[in-house]
């Protein structure tokens, strides 16, 4: 593999690899981590169309 | 519609929508594809692809799921509910079909690589050539000849695919949170720890294990990542140069003394490649088809969501996932590792299909390597979850259609979509030869039908509804807010993207215009083929009877204010 090749396979998977991992850390990090209860939560659907 | 069934966390459906995107062709397809057209063009039109095509359209389909919650869970409503149209109504009749007949050939392959995992697992193949692979793999899944894959061993496909069917329907039965989620949470972690061990295992190859002192793991690297291309050229009697094949630095290196006066090597710059349509075609299509958007399955999967759940970290999360395994996983798996046993000359001769690669090149390469079992084992097995996590997925928005317009329970609906797409599935089974059923089938829902109906959906969205009231809906309740930018890149870039890409493909590689070649399954029509006059019956067939169903039905005709 060449130079080229090596910067391009890293900014490639590197790059990806930052947005996926800093998703994942955001979304287990939420406060907003609650359990759903189907039935009780049809009450807080909002006509918001 | 209210619904008793919700997703029990954020990370569940974020699992399960990646679940949904990551399928074979993240393994297969994509690296190929960056294989054929050079790593960093290929990078470069697939990030602006995942950026200005891939991220928006599920981004919309998000948000429309979940502005839907707690009403309804199935496309043709949620369109109507959106748009009240008589043609939402019509491209809604024609959008319940494309996830059930995509999955009832999915699970075909699916049982192939359930059935590849378990003779691996069990020690029973003795592949040295690709030949012994390919003509393991024609009789397993019976391309010789109609209803050969009718049997009941270990190896042939039919046992794997009635276990296959039997666990998608049993998730699918128990529901979104005790079936889906629950499962995703387990299979798609084990998926990405899988494919972290095998990316460690084929970046170990040495030339003693491959038997190949003339190719490594380096270029087979170098084959997908280096920007510039390396072709070998031959002149035609007329004097015109036209490229051969693709070839490695070593090849090169290896052909050039022996180049006769009508063989030339060139190296073609990424600008150069960049100018080339096809990269950005393939760019686009890749990202499109591997996202799962325009099928239906996140519009129904974000519908139960609650109402103030964020969708922009979800489908960001979901979506970069999806690009993870993707970029990460599949591109230093399979292409890298075949490559190093076989050549650049070797893999590109061998392979005139995903399928190819897949099944005939790869078994080979899993044999000879060291613990070759254990690791053909482990990549089998990932397919095989890659593959289970879709289909699930995308038995989904056909099941709650089924629910809401027959308005019967989760069983029913589940029984009566397991009996239709089982007939298909036998369909496609039955007629295995050359996988012309299968092929019919991927070529006018998988491919035609899909971009048809997300088309109609970008536009109808972007136009009908409002790309500035999407953006208000998709940024309530968000962490991260879409910039004001976003309703432009919904209103005329992602569709003028999506409907080019769909055009450029349609003209050229399917009506054979502009120097392209005329589709085989358009002259297949012409030639009046069966399988090809038979399969379109049964799409037909379907739309209609959903048009029937969907204009009948007294409750979608109602008007909800």
């Amino acid at each position: 593999m060449t130079f080229a090749g090596w910067l391009t396979f890293l900014i490639s998977t590197l790059g990806v690899s930052f947005i996926f991992f800093y998703c994942i850390y955001k979304v287990l990090s939420s406060k907003n981590m609650k359990k759903l209860h189907g039935i009780e939560n049809t009450k807080e659907i909002e006509e918001d169309k | 519609m209210a619904t008793k069934d919700n997703w029990n966390s954020s990370i569940g459906v974020i699992l399960a929508v990646a679940g949904s995107a990551v399928g074979l062709g993240n393994f297969l397809k994509f690296p190929g594809q960056v294989a054929i057209y050079g790593g960093a063009p290929f990078m470069i039109a697939y990030v602006c692809s995942f950026f200005l095509v891939g991220v928006p359209f599920a981004m919309m389909e998000w948000s429309a799921g979940r502005s839907a919650a707690g009403k309804y869970h199935s496309v043709p409503w949620i369109f109507y509910w959106f748009f009240r149209t008589k043609s939402a109504k019509i491209m809604a009749a024609f959008s319940v079909p494309i996830p059930f007949i995509i999955c009832s050939y999915y699970t075909y392959i699916e049982a192939w690589c359930l059935g590849y995992a378990v003779n691996f697992g069990l020690g029973n193949f003795e592949f040295n050539t690709v030949k012994d692979a390919s003509d393991f793999f024609a009789e397993f899944v019976g391309i010789n000849e109609n209803g050969a894959a009718i049997g009941f061993s270990v190896k042939t496909v039919c046992v794997y695919f009635f276990a296959v069917f039997f666990i998608n329907f049993a998730l699918v039965y128990l529901g979104i949170s005790r079936g889906i989620e629950r499962f995703c949470k387990i299979a798609m972690p084990l998926l990405i720890l899988i494919g972290i061990a095998l990316i460690i295992r084929v970046m170990m190859l040495t030339p003693q294990e491959t038997g190949n002192p003339n190719s490594s793991i380096s270029e087979g690297m170098g084959f997908m990542w280096n920007p510039t291309k390396i072709v070998l050229e031959e002149k035609s009697p007329d004097g015109i140069w036209s490229e051969t094949k693709r070839i490695s630095e070593n090849e090169a290196m290896a052909l050039s003394p022996n180049l006769t006066e009508n063989q030339r090597i060139s190296k073609i710059s990424i600008f150069k490649q960049l100018l080339n349509p096809a990269v950005w075609i393939a760019a686009v299509g890749q990202l499109f088809f591997s996202m799962s958007v325009g099928m239906g399955v996140i519009i129904s999967y974000a519908s139960y969501l609650r109402k103030r759940d964020d969708v922009v970290l979800s489908c960001a999360t979901a979506s970069s996932a999806n690009a993870f395994c993707e970029v990460c996983l599949g591109g230093m798996i399979t292409v890298p590792a075949a490559i190093a046993f076989f050549g650049v000359s070797g893999v590109l001769g061998a392979c005139a299909s995903l399928f190819d690669l897949g099944f005939n090149v790869l078994p080979v390469v899993f044999f000879n390597m060291p613990l070759g079992n254990l690791f053909g084992f482990l990549f089998f097995f990932l397919l095989f979850l890659a593959a289970i996590t879709s289909s699930i997925s995308i038995l989904q928005p056909s099941l709650a259609f089924f629910e809401e317009i027959l308005g019967t329970s989760r069983k029913m609906a589940t029984l009566l979509l397991a009996a239709l797409t089982f007939f298909l599935c036998g369909y496609s089974i039955y007629f295995s030869k050359n996988l012309m059923a299968l092929d019919t089938l991927d070529f006018w829902v998988g491919q035609t039908l899909i971009f048809i109906v997300a088309s109609y959906e970008i536009l109808m969205f972007s136009w009908h509804y409002g790309s500035k009231k999407m953006l208000n809906n998709t940024n309530a309740y968000s962490q991260m807010k879409l910039p004001k930018f976003y309703s432009f890149i919904w209103k005329y870039i992602t569709p003028c993207i999506l409907i080019l890409v769909f055009f450029a493909w349609l003209s050229k590689d399917v009506l054979g215009l502009w120097g392209g070649k005329l589709s085989y399954h358009i002259t297949n029509i012409l030639e009046k083929n069966p399988i090809s006059i038979i399969s379109l019956g049964l799409i037909f067939g379907f739309c209609m009877l959903f048009l029937l169903m969907i204009f009948s039905s007294k409750t979608f005709n109602e008007d909800d204010k």
